[in-house]
């Protein structure tokens, strides 16, 4: 996709959402949430969110009308998940270090010899 | 605690820390802006506008770093638990600084573009197959938006509107977030600078916080390793009152990985889910305060006997029972819905 094409993808996501967004704070946040009541400006502060995330809060709004949702799920946190997942990042961490550590081109110096000499191909070598 | 959602719920302690947070910000930006082209080593002047993305992007990796230093430290040692209390708003500023970083770039190098800014940039180096030249903007651009997932779902609403358990999912994008923001900063600027501040930042900063995540989350694994087994009734050993202190909880791992957190308050002792209502906090290491169980991440308070916040609040917990017998407590593995009244052992003297 040409970056045209992306960002013209993401401006039509983001009016999608705003018109969710516009819907939910006015119509649908009173029919579900009991803490909104008489609270505005909050309102506003969750807008960005409700833009970007619009298919997370269509499904999560039909969910509380419904009141389908199983209590256990607010209740069991997601430590495997978490720790997998931090696993995971101090492992992608350590093969980006690695990478900088080894990867790193530094300028040829100038006061060394000529880069043929040294076996260099480019103004740039790796160290 | 809600009852009706306000923009931000101030309190002393969120000014206190939110006032530290600005004026180290402002310390570091200031700093770097005073004494980065003093210190540099270039042979040619770099411009203003770039030093200013320079200092707010070191900053916002830095915030992002201590950041996800904060959760592990918590969890290996309670002494950094009030840095956790306040998070959220460490994690919105962070959002903020980054973005600032993100446009003083656009405004500089792609000023006089004939193409819009954004476009300009997308479109600018798309060669993926090379780590010198390696466009790094793009993972700057994950990063960003990680960020802002976050920061834009940071409000009370969002915790009760997806559940704790989905919101932490959501902000689990942190780690994809950092992970880019380290792959940027070393295909970036490391692989284009290579400074002694940089080299300090990237390893120092990004290795601390491998290193936290890898312990932290090998204490966890003992933890959940070390479940009780129940009998054939579903009871679950817990350990002598005794041995609960006054005021304190017992956490108990059961065999499906659920948590139960039993506390003590003189003579009665109650059993609640270790997980709080609000963030999935470990309830089991807070203590009871005005006759409340209280979390140890953000205040939020529970009676022991029906794990219901005390009014006008509204949040709920669910509760377990408990049996007694020959001086051991027993917890039954199945725990009732949120609120639901559970009649509290009561000992005939509180242990000594």
């Amino acid at each position: 996709m040409s970056p045209a094409g992306l960002i013209t993808t993401v401006e039509i996501w983001l009016a999608i959402g705003a018109v969710v967004a516009l819907l939910f704070v006015t119509f649908g946040i009173d029919r579900i949430e009991p803490n909104a009541k008489n609270g505005y400006v909050f309102r506003v502060l969750i807008l960005p969110g409700l833009c970007l995330l619009w298919p997370l809060v269509l499904w999560r709004w039909r969910l509380a009308e419904s009141g389908g949702e199983d209590w256990r799920n607010r209740h069991s946190p997601q430590r495997k998940s978490a720790g997998l997942l931090g696993f995971g990042m101090a492992a992608a961490i350590a093969v980006i270090l690695l990478i900088a550590a080894t990867q790193r081109p530094v300028p040829v110096d100038s006061t060394a010899p000529a880069p043929e000499k040294i076996g260099a191909t480019a103004e740039w070598r790796l160290i | 605690m809600s009852v009706r959602y306000i923009p931000v719920q101030w309190n002393r302690n969120k000014w206190l820390y939110d006032g530290v947070l600005v004026a180290a910000v402002t310390l570091y930006i200031a700093l770097f802006l005073y004494l980065g082209p003093a210190l540099a080593e270039h042979s040619k002047p770099v411009d203003t506008q770039v030093w200013r993305a320079r200092a707010f992007g070191t900053c916002a990796f830095l915030m992002l770093s201590v950041i996800l230093a904060i959760g592990p430290l918590a969890r290996l040692d309670s002494r950094f638990l009030p840095l956790l209390y306040n998070r959220r708003h460490f994690g919105v500023m962070t959002f903020a600084v980054a973005s600032a970083h993100a446009m003083f770039v656009l405004d500089w190098y792609f000023a006089f573009s004939r193409t819009p800014k954004l476009e300009a940039l997308l479109g600018s180096n798309t060669d993926f197959s090379h780590l010198v030249g390696f466009p790094f903007e793009t993972l700057g651009i994950v990063a960003l938006l990680a960020m802002a997932v976050m920061a834009f779902t940071s409000h009370d609403f969002w915790l009760n509107f997806l559940g704790p358990k989905l919101w932490k999912m959501l902000h689990f994008a942190v780690y994809i977030g950092y992970v880019t923001a380290v792959g940027h900063l070393t295909l970036g600027a490391w692989f284009d600078q290579g400074t002694l501040g940089l080299g300090l930042l990237l390893f120092g900063a990004a290795g601390a916080v491998a290193l936290l995540h890898l312990l932290a989350g090998l204490k966890e694994r003992r933890i959940a390793a070390n479940h009780a087994m129940s009998d054939d009734d579903g009871w679950v050993p817990v350990c002598a009152p005794g041995e609960i202190p006054d005021k304190r909880g017992r956490i108990v791992v059961l065999s499906s990985e659920e948590r139960v957190a039993v506390f003590r308050d003189g003579i009665t002792i109650a059993a609640v889910a270790n997980a709080c209502a609000h963030q999935n906090g470990p309830l089991g290491e807070g203590k009871i305060v005005g006759g409340c169980i209280t979390c140890p991440w953000h205040g939020f308070g529970y009676r022991m006997r029906d794990g219901r916040s005390p009014p006008p609040f509204t949040e709920m917990i669910p509760t377990y029972r408990l049996r007694l017998s020959d001086d051991m407590l027993y917890v039954h593995q199945t725990a009732n819905p949120p609120g639901t009244d559970q009649e509290p052992i009561t000992l005939e003297e509180a242990p000594a």
